[in-house]
């Protein structure tokens, strides 16, 4: 009993002692900053040593500064780092898709990074980049990979189809014509070959896929004053396409990117639209067809010059936190021409900054990247507005509507132009 | 004496009472609560937004937003259509199995264990799982109809506004079907074999026997769950999310995607929860309608 009582006493006194020694020791490090950084790449197999290296690099050569990574699926980050900030717990840094840095931004979540990494920073990044980061003259992202949605084709499926595979179609109409003659092609279990693939599943990804289709055909959501301008023949003409392509069967109907991906990697599309990293998912599952990839700026449609939206990964920095010089300096480490050609490495996509071109290995000079050096000039500005997500969501009902719903472009682009108004103005 | 009784009836009740704060504290903190908060937030112009910490009152304006866009009577209409579709074939071949199953043969036993399989599945994989075999270019449903000569060309059913509801269906009843049937078949083995013995000794035929002793018998059962299949249908959303997102063409966007989409991707709480007490409001009022239909029958 007597044993029982004394083993309780001390046990109550380590509890009692246990927060104190606790914090002692926090007391000890309170000169070191920790950051957190939300991230869904931190989860992604391919990119998560990647990510480990980058953290144990940035702390050796920043004593006082930890990085601690806090991973969320991509489809579950947006609303964590909303409700997150909303609960005054906002990650010091948050990678972001560019569709949702409307919310971030007009939500007043995020700080301006202009201000906060400096001129020579700024001015590296290409002006077309810079322009569709801009909001209410502030910079509030930096982008960290970029691309347009580029068009991957299969040299194989070319060579086979009679094509030739070091000149892929520079417009959608020669697009039409070379997916003619690899429709034609069966693989060898005798299964149908897709010509030319634009997704039009029911998510925001596929919808900027869709704008990016409408810029390229000269059309897009608003007119040069910024007023919603749906409603016209560019965009006809793109819907119209996309109702073509389905019609003769050239594109699988409401296919995701994931779904393009796939069939893809199995030798079963010949050409597809899609953002430079997705190759990574193509690469994993059939890792052979690696030399038989090639790889396009986006096309122009009925006479207009190629357009896309700009796709990428930003790096965010919160109003909130405490910690914005620091979050500053490893954002500075994580774009630094030495990071990034790591980075490039692993995950193919186009780099921002004239810096990063200069100093990048196996860049300039790669033959997959050449054809789309100049992607900058593809880039059309997309507002920065709240709703763009279901924006976006629209525009893939829209694709949906001529394509498995039978609906006459001219009548789908009138009543998208009545959904959309709303949500733009 | 009179005394100690009153007084020891009221420690009772103390007692009671104290044993139930617990649970009376959680229940209502953790159901009530957020679902009297829901409600509150339906009337209020609640968008996510930093700094803001009051919000609005806008009486009905959500759901008169709701109204005029015609989502909500939408989105009613998709999920009232899932639910009748799956609640009438789910109850249809449950019943069929546990007839079948309850002839108790020795087999039996594994193939009931077979039939719980697809229950004791996450809903998530189900999705997944069902997304990949509905796939148009390499999934094995159009791959067996393809060579069974059934269909000449590839369908992508849930690309396709007129097959995309139903394909979710299949999912949805191949999930939740075990759990009806496992209700049924322990109801049919509640039910008195002496009664079908003394149906059988007065010339009662096999059909006869089952509309007048197997369903009046079963009437509780199915009574229970129908409302639980009903309710399982009614809020079905990872299905729904994983397979088809509401697409194509909104053919499947029903209040639980109506309200995640607006909650959680537009970060408009105010519409979001407008949706849910609709949806709250339209499931507690079929509920008590198909309670008073269907009373409960007492032997």
């Amino acid at each position: 009993m007597k044993l029982v009582k004394t083993v309780s006493i001390i046990l109550v006194l380590v509890l009692i002692a246990l927060p104190s020694i606790t914090a002692q020791g926090q007391k000890d490090d309170s000169d070191t900053i920790t950051l957190n950084f939300a991230s869904w790449s931190i989860l992604e197999k391919g990119t998560q040593g990647y990510f480990e290296e980058l953290k144990s690099d940035f702390e050796q050569e920043n004593p006082g500064i930890e990085i601690e990574y806090q991973g969320y699926p991509y489809g579950g980050l947006k609303t964590q780092a909303l409700i997150m900030a909303n609960a005054g717990e906002a990650p010091d840094i948050i990678q972001s898709a560019r569709s949702w840095y409307p919310s971030f931004v007009i939500g007043g979540y995020v700080t301006d990074m202009s201000k906060l990494m400096g001129d020579a920073y700024m001015d590296d990044i290409f002006p077309e980049i810079l322009a569709d980061m801009e909001y209410d003259g502030g910079i509030y992202g930096i982008p960290w990979k970029v691309c347009p949605f580029v068009m991957f084709y299969n040299k194989e499926l070319f060579r086979q189809a009679g094509l030739n595979p070091e000149q892929p179609p520079r417009t959608y109409e020669e697009a039409l014509e070379y997916a003619t003659e690899i429709s034609k092609l069966r693989d060898s279990d005798g299964n149908k070959v897709f010509g030319l693939g634009q997704t039009t599943g029911a998510v925001p990804v596929s919808g900027g896929s869709v704008l990016s289709m409408m810029f390229s055909f000269g059309g897009g959501l608003t007119d040069e004053n910024g007023n919603v301008d749906i409603d016209n023949a560019n965009n006809i003409a793109a819907f119209s396409f996309l109702a073509e392509l389905d019609e003769k069967g050239f594109n699988p109907e409401g296919a995701l990117l994931k779904d393009l991906r796939n069939l893809f990697a199995i030798g079963r599309l010949g050409m597809y639209f899609d953002q430079m990293w997705g190759m990574t998912g193509v690469y994993a599952i059939n890792p052979d067809i690696r030399p038989d990839v090639g790889m396009s700026n986006p096309l122009g449609g009925n006479g207009k010059a190629p357009g896309s939206t700009l796709e990428a990964h930003l790096l965010l920095v919160s109003e909130d936190s405490r910690h914005k010089e620091a979050a500053a300096k490893f954002i500075e480490f994580a774009t630094s021409p030495e990071q990034i050609s790591k980075y490039y490495q692993i995950t193919p996509f186009l780099l921002p900054r004239e810096s990063q071109v200069e100093v990048a290995e196996n860049y300039s000079d790669n033959p997959f990247i050449v054809p789309v050096l100049d992607y900058a000039e593809t880039i059309n500005e997309v507002k920065k507005d709240g709703d763009m997500e279901n924006v976006f969501i629209e525009l893939t009902n829209t694709a949906q509507e001529v394509t498995v719903g039978g609906v006459d472009p001219a009548k789908a682009v009138r009543d998208l132009e009545q959904r959309v108004r709303p949500l733009l103005e | 004496m009179n005394v100690i009784t009153n007084k020891s009836k009221l420690y009772d009740k103390l007692f009671g009472l104290a044993l139930l704060g617990p649970a009376v504290l959680i229940v209502g903190g953790f159901v009530f609560l957020p679902v009297f908060q829901s409600v509150l937030i339906s009337f209020q112009d609640f968008k996510l937004a930093r700094g803001t910490s009051s919000y609005p009152w806008i009486g009905l304006d959500n759901y008169k937003l709701l109204w005029e866009q015609g989502d909500l009577q939408h989105a009613f209409w998709i999920t009232f259509s899932f639910m009748l579709m799956v609640v009438i074939i789910i109850l249809v071949f449950s019943m069929i199995l546990s007839l079948f199953f309850n002839q108790g043969k020795s087999s039996d036993r594994t193939m009931r264990s077979l039939i719980l399989l697809s229950w004791g599945t996450p809903t998530v994989i189900v999705a997944l799982l069902w997304s990949w075999m509905f796939q148009a270019q390499y999934g094995i449903i159009n791959y067996v109809l393809l060579k069974l000569g059934l269909i000449s060309e590839s369908i992508s059913f849930l690309a396709h506004p007129d097959t995309a509801l139903g394909s979710v269906a299949v999912a949805a009843i191949w999930r939740q079907l075990p759990f009806m049937f496992l209700m049924l078949l322990s109801g049919l083995q509640g039910i008195p074999k002496e009664m079908y013995e003394a149906a059988r000794i007065d010339g009662v035929n096999s059909v006869q026997s089952f509309f007048y002793i197997t369903l009046p018998f079963l009437r509780n059962v199915i009574r229970a769950s129908v409302l639980i299949s009903i309710i399982t249908s009614f809020k079905q959303f990872p299905l729904f999310w994983v397979m088809t997102g509401g697409g194509p063409m909104r053919s499947t966007e029903t209040l639980a995607i109506l309200t995640y989409r607006n909650a959680f991707v537009n970060m408009n709480f105010g519409i979001g929860a407008a949706v849910a007490t609709s949806w709250l409001a339209a499931l507690v009022l079929f509920s008590i309608i198909y309670n008073r239909v269907f009373k409960e029958a007492s032997y």
